[in-house]
């Protein structure tokens, strides 16, 4: 265990010193390894293996479509649409962003590309509206976070993929905490609206409420295709990646011509390069899991848990405090893989769902992103409104509270999370 | 637009890749005579050689994550050494698995590994994308730490 917390403390150095994460945490694992005697071999080996799988595909697949989403107009058109539905209320604006966003995030699995498709367009019509700017800028980097909750999501393949548990059942377990966090949103800013007084337009005419939905209707038809895929039984989660980038691009290019075909190459190796960084980080985590199985460091710490009489809640509470304050310093991904192989073995222990589990450390993942001084949603934003970041977190701290809110909530009623998968799969 | 040719020749490759996983859809979905595990198989082994190679690009484009917040509280001196070594930890990491990845290739290579699907595919072709990319990654790790050390020397 010594060695463990040494080793952890190493790491954390190098990463502070800025090195990038896949280095820090695969170079120190792959030290540790040797000094174990693995062979390199078995190192090479056990770094690409993993890639040997379909499921691999779903994430630069998935990353893909985000991609097109985000320069394609298909956000555009999602806003629109509910604009009509949202816009005339209280606040409509904000609330149009929150319903955008739940639909834009049930294709995009990405919470920058998320928040980054919606603030191009709605911080400035918001600040058109007289809207104040911190708020509007809290409200997209907040509900720019569902895009990782509500399936389908690149961490939840991620994790699915190190767990070995159904990403199928980790997508629905995302659907009723995502509508949750869309509804304590979209219920504070009806609170914020009426108390600040903030504009109220006037309704639609049905000839521009028809438009709108009519537009929307290839961008809504994106998100049945997955979910009609998947839990139709007719593609895997890869194959319902495929078709979602496919898609994208198809609409982008004929549908909503926010880009040309000139514009194909470049984007899709854009997505490439952000999803190579995300597979370099997830084949360090592999070998850092590797090592923690050969010196049987988990079994460790499963004799010490019980040792200690831990209690399944105390366990989630004390990881939540754990992640809340890695994910203030740490990326989101990097804080998943690093606690993960290590956290594993303990659920069988504590009786806690892997499921259950995953959705928690999501939640914490959205929290990360939206906390100084690294939540990297803060500095897309601040970037997009040329806003200084201390605006973009004076407006995000009220959606902080509520999405602590919602993590206390989905920690200590499992089943808002395993409802769902329990229901469809039994 | 591409600031490095890994990217370029990556995002070819994802494109093929794409195409040719949603054909091996179609064919299943129409019990062609063409569907069948080789399509996953080469597709798999397209995207494994895409992605990586695109890790070159990230080093090339500087995407690689990493938590920079407290480098940037710290001064210039610092910075200029934290980066040095940041480069020289992804160049020894990066040559490192190189080197491993070479090994996995001449083994796979030593024992006639193949492929599950009738192609019979040699699996040694999906291992080289780790030696070849890592070395690719190497060279801008390489590139970037002569990079710092120029312009120290030039300030």
């Amino acid at each position: 265990m010594t060695v463990l917390v040494i080793a952890f403390l190493i790491l954390l150095a190098l990463l502070f010193l800025g090195l990038p994460i896949f280095a820090a945490l695969g170079g120190l694992s792959m030290i540790l390894l040797l000094f174990g005697h693995t062979p390199g071999v078995s190192i090479g080996q056990v770094a690409i293996d993993k890639l040997n799988a379909e499921t691999i595909l779903a994430i630069p697949f998935f990353v893909i479509a985000a991609q097109f989403m985000e320069r394609g107009g298909i956000a555009k058109s999602l806003i629109d649409m509910a604009e009509v539905w949202l816009g005339w209320l209280r606040g409509g604006l904000a609330l149009t962003c929150v319903g955008a966003t739940t639909v834009f995030a049930a294709v995009s699995g990405s919470s920058v590309a998320t928040a980054l498709a919606m603030a191009t367009v709605l911080v400035p019509a918001m600040l058109a509206r007289g809207y104040n700017r911190p708020f509007a800028l809290g409200v997209v980097g907040a509900s720019g976070t569902l895009g990782i909750l509500i399936p389908p999501s690149i961490i939840l393949i991620i994790f699915g993929l190190i767990a070995e548990t159904s990403i199928p059942r980790l997508f629905l377990a995302g659907i009723i905490p995502g509508l949750l966090q869309g509804l304590l949103f979209a219920a504070f800013i009806l609170f914020y609206a009426t108390v600040k007084k903030l504009p109220r337009p006037d309704a639609p005419d049905f000839r521009q409420f028809l438009l709108a939905n009519i537009r929307a209707v290839p961008a809504l038809a994106l998100p049945l295709v997955i979910f009609v895929g998947i839990y139709g039984g007719y593609t895997t989660i890869a194959e319902a990646a495929a078709l979602a980038a496919f898609l994208s691009i198809i609409v982008s290019l004929l549908i909503y011509r926010g880009c040309s075909l000139r514009d194909v190459i470049p984007a899709t190796g854009k997505a490439t390069r952000r999803s190579a960084s995300i597979i370099m980080i997830v084949v360090a985590a592999l070998l850092f899991g590797h090592w923690l199985t050969e010196t049987r460091m988990p079994a460790q710490l499963v004799e010490s848990v019980i040792a200690i009489d831990l209690k399944g809640w105390q366990f989630l509470l004390m990881m939540n405090v754990a992640m809340l304050v890695l994910g203030t310093v740490l990326e989101g991904l990097a804080i998943v893989l690093i606690t993960l192989p290590l956290v594993l073995p303990l659920f069988a222990e504590f009786g806690i769902e892997p499921v259950h589990y995953a959705i928690i450390v999501v939640i914490n993942i959205e929290l990360a992103m939206l906390t100084p001084p690294v939540g990297l949603n803060l500095f897309v934003l601040s970037g997009v409104a040329k806003a200084p970041v201390s605006e973009v977190i004076r407006g995000i701290l009220p959606f902080l509270f509520l999405m602590l809110l919602l993590l206390l909530l989905v920690t200590f009623f499992p089943m808002l999370s395993l409802w769902l998968p329990n229901q469809v799969f039994g | 637009m591409f600031r490095s040719i890994e990217t370029r020749l990556g995002s070819l490759i994802m494109l093929g890749a794409l195409l040719l996983f949603l054909s091996g859809m179609v064919f299943r979905l129409i019990s062609s005579p063409l569907s069948g595990g080789w399509v996953s198989e080469v597709s798999i082994y397209l995207v494994a050689w895409g992605l990586l190679l695109s890790a070159a690009g990230c080093v090339a484009t500087n995407e690689h994550v990493r938590a920079d917040f407290f480098l940037q509280l710290m001064g210039p001196k610092f910075r200029y050494i934290a980066n040095i070594l940041a480069s020289v930890a992804g160049l020894a990491f990066c040559s490192a698995l190189t080197w491993f990845g070479y090994q996995v290739v001449e083994f796979s290579l030593a024992w006639d590994e193949r492929g599950p699907s009738y192609l019979q595919i040699p699996t040694a072709w999906f291992y080289a994308a780790l030696p070849v990319s890592m070395a690719a990654c190497s060279l801008r790790y390489l590139m970037e730490l002569w990079r710092h050390i120029r312009t120290k020397q030039e300030t």
